[in-house]
């Protein structure tokens, strides 16, 4: 992996590398199996109670890694933890539905939300927020937790040089099927070039996330396998809406067919990921296929016909001019969290100069970046960015859109702001019914195509690449990590 | 002697160097940032001498316009740190007593941090890009510059001809621009000499680390950075921007080494 | 000596002290409020406010200062945002690792730096001397992290004998140590030829040479002891420029050191770890530079306070 986790609380980590960890120290009340559906874990049985409780009977018999048995005292203050303002709980004040928990017996608990939510059960399966942790290392540990992970699930924590390696060793008393390998070392290898090296070296056994350049070189060699699966992300390039010219909805409209998704997929992402084909990826629930084939099809001159309607006219050196002011802006980019994103953002930088718009690219660390975009919306024109509907559920899915999420409190960092889209939106989260709600986030992704926030680019898939002797490795498509490692066997090499 | 010809070359590569920063738009056969998609990781061959990136770039043409962005930067950062630097050092070394010892406990200080450090704490602090990064290694080469001209000044002081000056009533300002400046130029030249290519290396590692200047602007640093995904397809694009580096670098170091008589 | 002693370590305080003052107001080079930056986009005003107060950031920045002075020699620096541990531990765990791959690399280079030193001198005006030249001067020449990864591509890549990168004993040190050492053993190599060359044309070693020592004698027991000591400042002054140079090799070979810990804390805005980390090494700096000038001091009665 590309970084070290710094913490595995997961209550405390907000950053998705962190989650090949997790996955495998920690257990949730439900889980999404590879096919995204719900699946008992913890929790063995659930029903709603009334529109903002859902009542869960916990598996018997379960205990900690640290011999704390697991109940619903447990539950209880692992989700009162996770909300605790006090605590560091920064994820779950981003905007969960979950409002509270209570415990019922030792073996039920009943968990409220705060309105009616459709999307409380796929919340309750984030393992970076609701996992469930040891209560009794947590207080043992304090602050320290965070280095000190204890939880239900298949491994446990046995040893972690920090920036070098974190080691797992099977959980003995695991009450799922145990797993097969002893132990698990996830290497921290910030280069990509030295991951490929270190994989063709055999150093390690399976290389996650692998870049375009990667797949380039390691698929052309002797048994390697390639574990794909659809991804949850999407990845676009962002206007921001308070940044002139992207005021203008016919601009942005413009754009759109200025960008070639096709080709950039299938040259520098080396087709590690698909165009995309809607305003949120397709696995999530709600998606609506816009068909951006078609309708916001690659068609350069198309673009440079609207942008002079628009007003825009051809300047010196081959940029834009309107009013005396040239069409150059900042498009801001964080390197290195997802596949190809760099190559995918030179490349579109180099499409819009065809069209004569000239974004100037400004590389920053992942939270330096955050920081900027929080705070200097004035600095900034574009920005690429992958989002990741971590509960395959629209209502996070279209979240960004959200007139409601403007920093500082959200995460709209477009400023975007659609009448309509926010109707549809707001009705489809508090519907209980599934299949009018898919028709209330038809409406609001029908929206986004006629006043677009976003330029969408692709769809990047879940891919491991494995060496020849491993065996039975499955992989998800979920929250962006590999799960289920318990199948997976080395044959003799 | 030796001396000659390492001498030779070395003003030979800077030579080349310069003029391909000067010529770059002339000579090289494609633009520095055109994109060919389709004609991604060729091979070097005719038509693209040095192959091309993962975008199809020209790897000669980014080579010869990454020349004109580097010596930019490293000409605008020694410019800035001799002027502060050599400002600083000339003032202590001449005042002398306390303000010298103060000024040089400063220095002392600054140098106390490692160099990329005080690059990359600058660098954080205004943001990424070309400018900044001049900016940073200037001030890097300032506690360097200032002693450089300290000691300059302070081998000049008691000279005679300067003794003499002040004795006819000439003022400091005079005095400095009249002789320690002229006196310390052969000394300033070489120290700037040895510092363009540190500069180079410097600004090479702030843009490897994605601090510098920013893509799609040809930069060494940056190119092999982005080539090194690409090692094992097509290695000429770590090694060649790295060859350039080193070439350059080489080539100052030579060249004002000589000049110094060093050995 | 013992008043050149007392005067070097009667600077050392203010320097300290300044860089003290420097590593205190790193917190004011970000752009914002540090407070805001560690707790994140959600933190409420309350615990903002706490934060505030527990860095002492409303006290200005001399009352922040002196405040900052006390926790730090109490050893006190804080506690990593990221990772919740304190920054003591962060340190810790990572400083053994880059104390082994710097402390190795200075030995390869000062005793690759002498001897390719002592080589240019013996053969002056030869071409192994013009060969010995062209080496230093490209080892000082070379960016490290490039030359770290021509290393990595020809050992682990294309002659499979030596590991790409991480820890794990003496395989796992060399291609490091050896991509740190090249630069300093260059320059230390340039220092001691020109020491070498001055002394073998001093008058003992004519005089060793009349008495009809051998060649090998008269360059190691007599030129080699004497070109020593100049070099023996840049060899400590290296140790320093090491320093630097490990945030560039421990980045590229995954090594789990100091530098990678301060890259890494820079990219997340780790502010305290950033602190901590840059006080630490600035002050082993200083304290290098001054076990080397007094060991200069010792060797070289001549040398007073300047």
């Amino acid at each position: 992996m590309p970084v070290d986790p710094q913490t595995l609380d997961p209550h405390l980590g907000t950053d998705a590398t962190v989650a090949w960890d997790y996955v495998n120290i920690y257990d949730t009340l439900v889980a999404l199996d590879p096919s995204v559906k719900l699946q008992p874990s913890l929790a063995t049985s659930w029903k709603q109670m009334d529109p903002t409780t859902w009542r869960f009977t916990l598996r018997s018999g379960v205990k900690f890694t640290d011999g704390t048995p697991f109940n619903a005292d447990a539950v209880v203050f692992n989700i009162l933890r996770a909300l605790d303002p006090k605590d560091p709980g920064r994820v779950v004040s981003s905007g969960g539905p979950i409002a509270g928990a209570k415990k019922v017996d030792d073996l039920t608990v009943d968990v409220t939300t705060k309105g009616p939510d459709p999307s409380t059960l796929y919340g309750l399966s984030l393992k970076v927020v609701y996992a469930i942790c040891s209560p009794t290392a947590v207080q043992k540990y304090g602050k320290d937790y965070g280095q000190h992970p204890v939880g239900t699930g298949p491994f446990m924590l046995k040893s972690w040089q920090s920036n070098a390696q974190v080691v797992l060793a099977k959980n003995p008393d695991y009450w799922g099927s145990a797993p097969t390998l002893d132990s698990l070392v996830f290497k921290v290898i910030p280069d990509a070039g030295d991951r490929q090296l270190a994989f063709q070296n055999k150093e390690i056994d399976v290389l996650l996330e692998p870049t375009p350049s990667q797949m380039l070189t390691l698929t052309k060699l002797p048994g390697v396998q390639i574990a794909k699966a659809p991804g949850i992300g999407l990845s676009y390039l962002a206007y921001n809406l308070r940044y002139p010219p992207f005021d203008d909805v016919n601009v942005r409209l413009a754009l759109q067919h200025a960008i070639d998704r096709k080709t950039i997929c299938s040259t520098v992402l080396g087709n590690l990921a698909v165009p995309a084909t809607g305003f949120m990826n397709s696995n999530v629930f709600g998606y609506k296929n816009e068909d951006l084939e078609t309708v916001y099809d690659y068609d350069p001159a198309k673009a440079k016909a609207l942008l002079q309607q628009a007003g825009w006219a051809p300047g010196s050196g081959g940029v834009l001019t309107k009013n005396g002011k040239d069409f150059t802006f900042p498009l801001v980019v964080s390197p290195g969290r997802v596949p190809g994103d760099k190559d995918a953002t030179v490349a579109c930088q180099q499409q819009l100069a065809q069209v004569g718009v000239n974004a100037q690219i400004v590389q920053m660390e992942w939270a330096p970046f955050l920081t900027f975009l929080k705070t200097q919306p004035s600095k900034y024109g574009m920005f690429f960015l992958t989002w990741f509907a971590v509960d395959a559920d629209g209502d996070f899915g279209l979240t960004p859109f959200d007139s409601t999420q403007m920093p500082p409190v959200g995460i709209n960092r477009m400023y975007y702001s659609d009448a309509t889209f926010q109707k549809a939106f707001e009705a489809g989260n508090v519907e209980m019914d599934p299949t009018k709600r898919v028709a209330d986030y038809t409406a609001a992704q029908d929206a986004l195509v006629k006043n677009p926030p976003w330029i969408p680019l692709f769809q990047l898939y879940q891919i491991s690449v494995l060496q020849s002797y491993v065996q039975g490795y499955q992989i998800t498509p979920i929250e962006y990590y590999v799960t289920e490692v318990p199948g997976v066997t080395l044959a003799a090499h | 002697m030796k001396g000659d010809w390492t001498r030779r070359i070395a003003l030979g590569i800077l030579v080349f160097v310069v003029g391909a920063a000067i010529a770059a738009p002339w000579i090289a056969p494609h633009g520095p940032v055109a994109q060919n998609l389709v004609a991604a990781l060729k091979a070097p061959g005719p038509g693209h001498w040095l192959g091309t990136d993962q975008y199809g770039r020209d790897e000669w043409a980014r080579i010869l316009y990454g020349a004109r962005l580097t010596l930019e930067i490293a000409v605008a950062a020694v410019a800035l740190g001799l002027a502060i630097g050599g400002a600083i050092g000339f003032w202590a070394g001449m005042a002398g007593g306390w303000v010298d010892a103060v000024w040089m406990r400063l220095m002392d200080i600054v140098l106390a941090f490692p160099y990329l450090l005080i690059a990359i704490a600058v660098v954080t602090a205004l943001g990424p890009g070309a400018f900044h990064a001049a900016f940073a290694i200037g001030a890097y080469l300032v506690p360097s510059a200032a002693r450089v001209a300290r000691s300059a000044a302070l081998s000049l002081k008691d000279r005679d001809f300067v003794e003499a000056a002040h004795a006819l009533g000439a003022g400091r300002w005079r005095v400095f621009a009249r002789h320690l400046l002229p006196n310390s130029l052969s000394t300033l030249w070489t120290f700037a000499g040895v510092s363009l290519g540190r500069a180079v290396i410097f600004d090479a590692a702030l843009s490897f680390l994605g601090l510098g200047a920013q893509p799609p602007q040809p930069s060494w640093g940056d190119m092999i950075n982005s080539g090194r995904d690409y090692l094992l397809a097509s290695p000429v694009l770590t090694l060649a921007p790295g060859i350039a580096i080193l070439l350059t670098v080489a080539a100052f170091n030579f060249a004002s080494e000589r000049r110094a008589g060093l050995s | 000596m013992a008043r050149y002693l007392l005067g070097r370590l009667a600077w050392l305080v203010p320097t300290l002290l300044g860089i003290a003052f420097v590593t205190s107001s790193v917190l004011y080079l970000v752009p914002g409020d540090p407070a805001q930056i560690l707790l994140g986009e959600m933190a409420t005003p309350a615990q903002i406010q706490a934060l505030r107060v527990q860095l002492h950031l409303n006290e200005g920045l001399w009352g922040r200062y002196v405040l900052y002075l006390g926790d730090t020699l109490h050893g006190d620096l804080g506690r990593s945002y990221v990772s919740q541990k304190p920054v003591t531990v962060a340190i810790a765990g990572a400083l053994p690792e880059t104390a082994e791959l710097a402390l190795t690399a200075w030995v390869l280079a000062a005793a690759g730096g002498s001897l390719l030193g002592v080589a240019a001198a013996a053969r002056p005006g030869t071409w192994r001397g013009a060969v010995v030249t062209l080496a230093s001067v490209t080892g000082f020449s070379v960016p490290v992290f490039w030359l770290g990864i021509l290393l990595i591509y020809l050992f682990a890549s294309v002659w499979h004998v030596l590991p790409t990168g991480g820890v794990g004993g003496i395989r796992h040190l060399l291609l490091p140590a050896v991509t740190l050492a090249v630069p300093s053993a260059g320059i230390i190599a340039r220092f001691v030829a020109d020491g070498m060359a001055g002394a073998l044309g001093a008058d003992f070693v004519r005089t060793a040479a009349a008495k009809g020592l051998p060649p090998w004698a008269i360059v190691w027991k007599h030129a080699f002891r004497n070109a020593i000591i100049p070099a023996v400042t840049v060899m400590g002054l290296q140790l320093g420029e090491l320093l630097s140079g490990v945030v560039l090799v421990e980045t590229v070979f995954a090594w789990p050191g100091l530098g990678r810990l301060l890259f890494n804390a820079i990219g997340q805005r780790d502010l305290l770890l950033i602190q901590g980390i840059v006080l630490l090494l600035a002050v082993t700096f200083v304290l290098v530079n001054l076990l080397v000038d007094v060991a200069y001091g010792m060797i070289d009665p001549r040398i007073r306070l300047a």
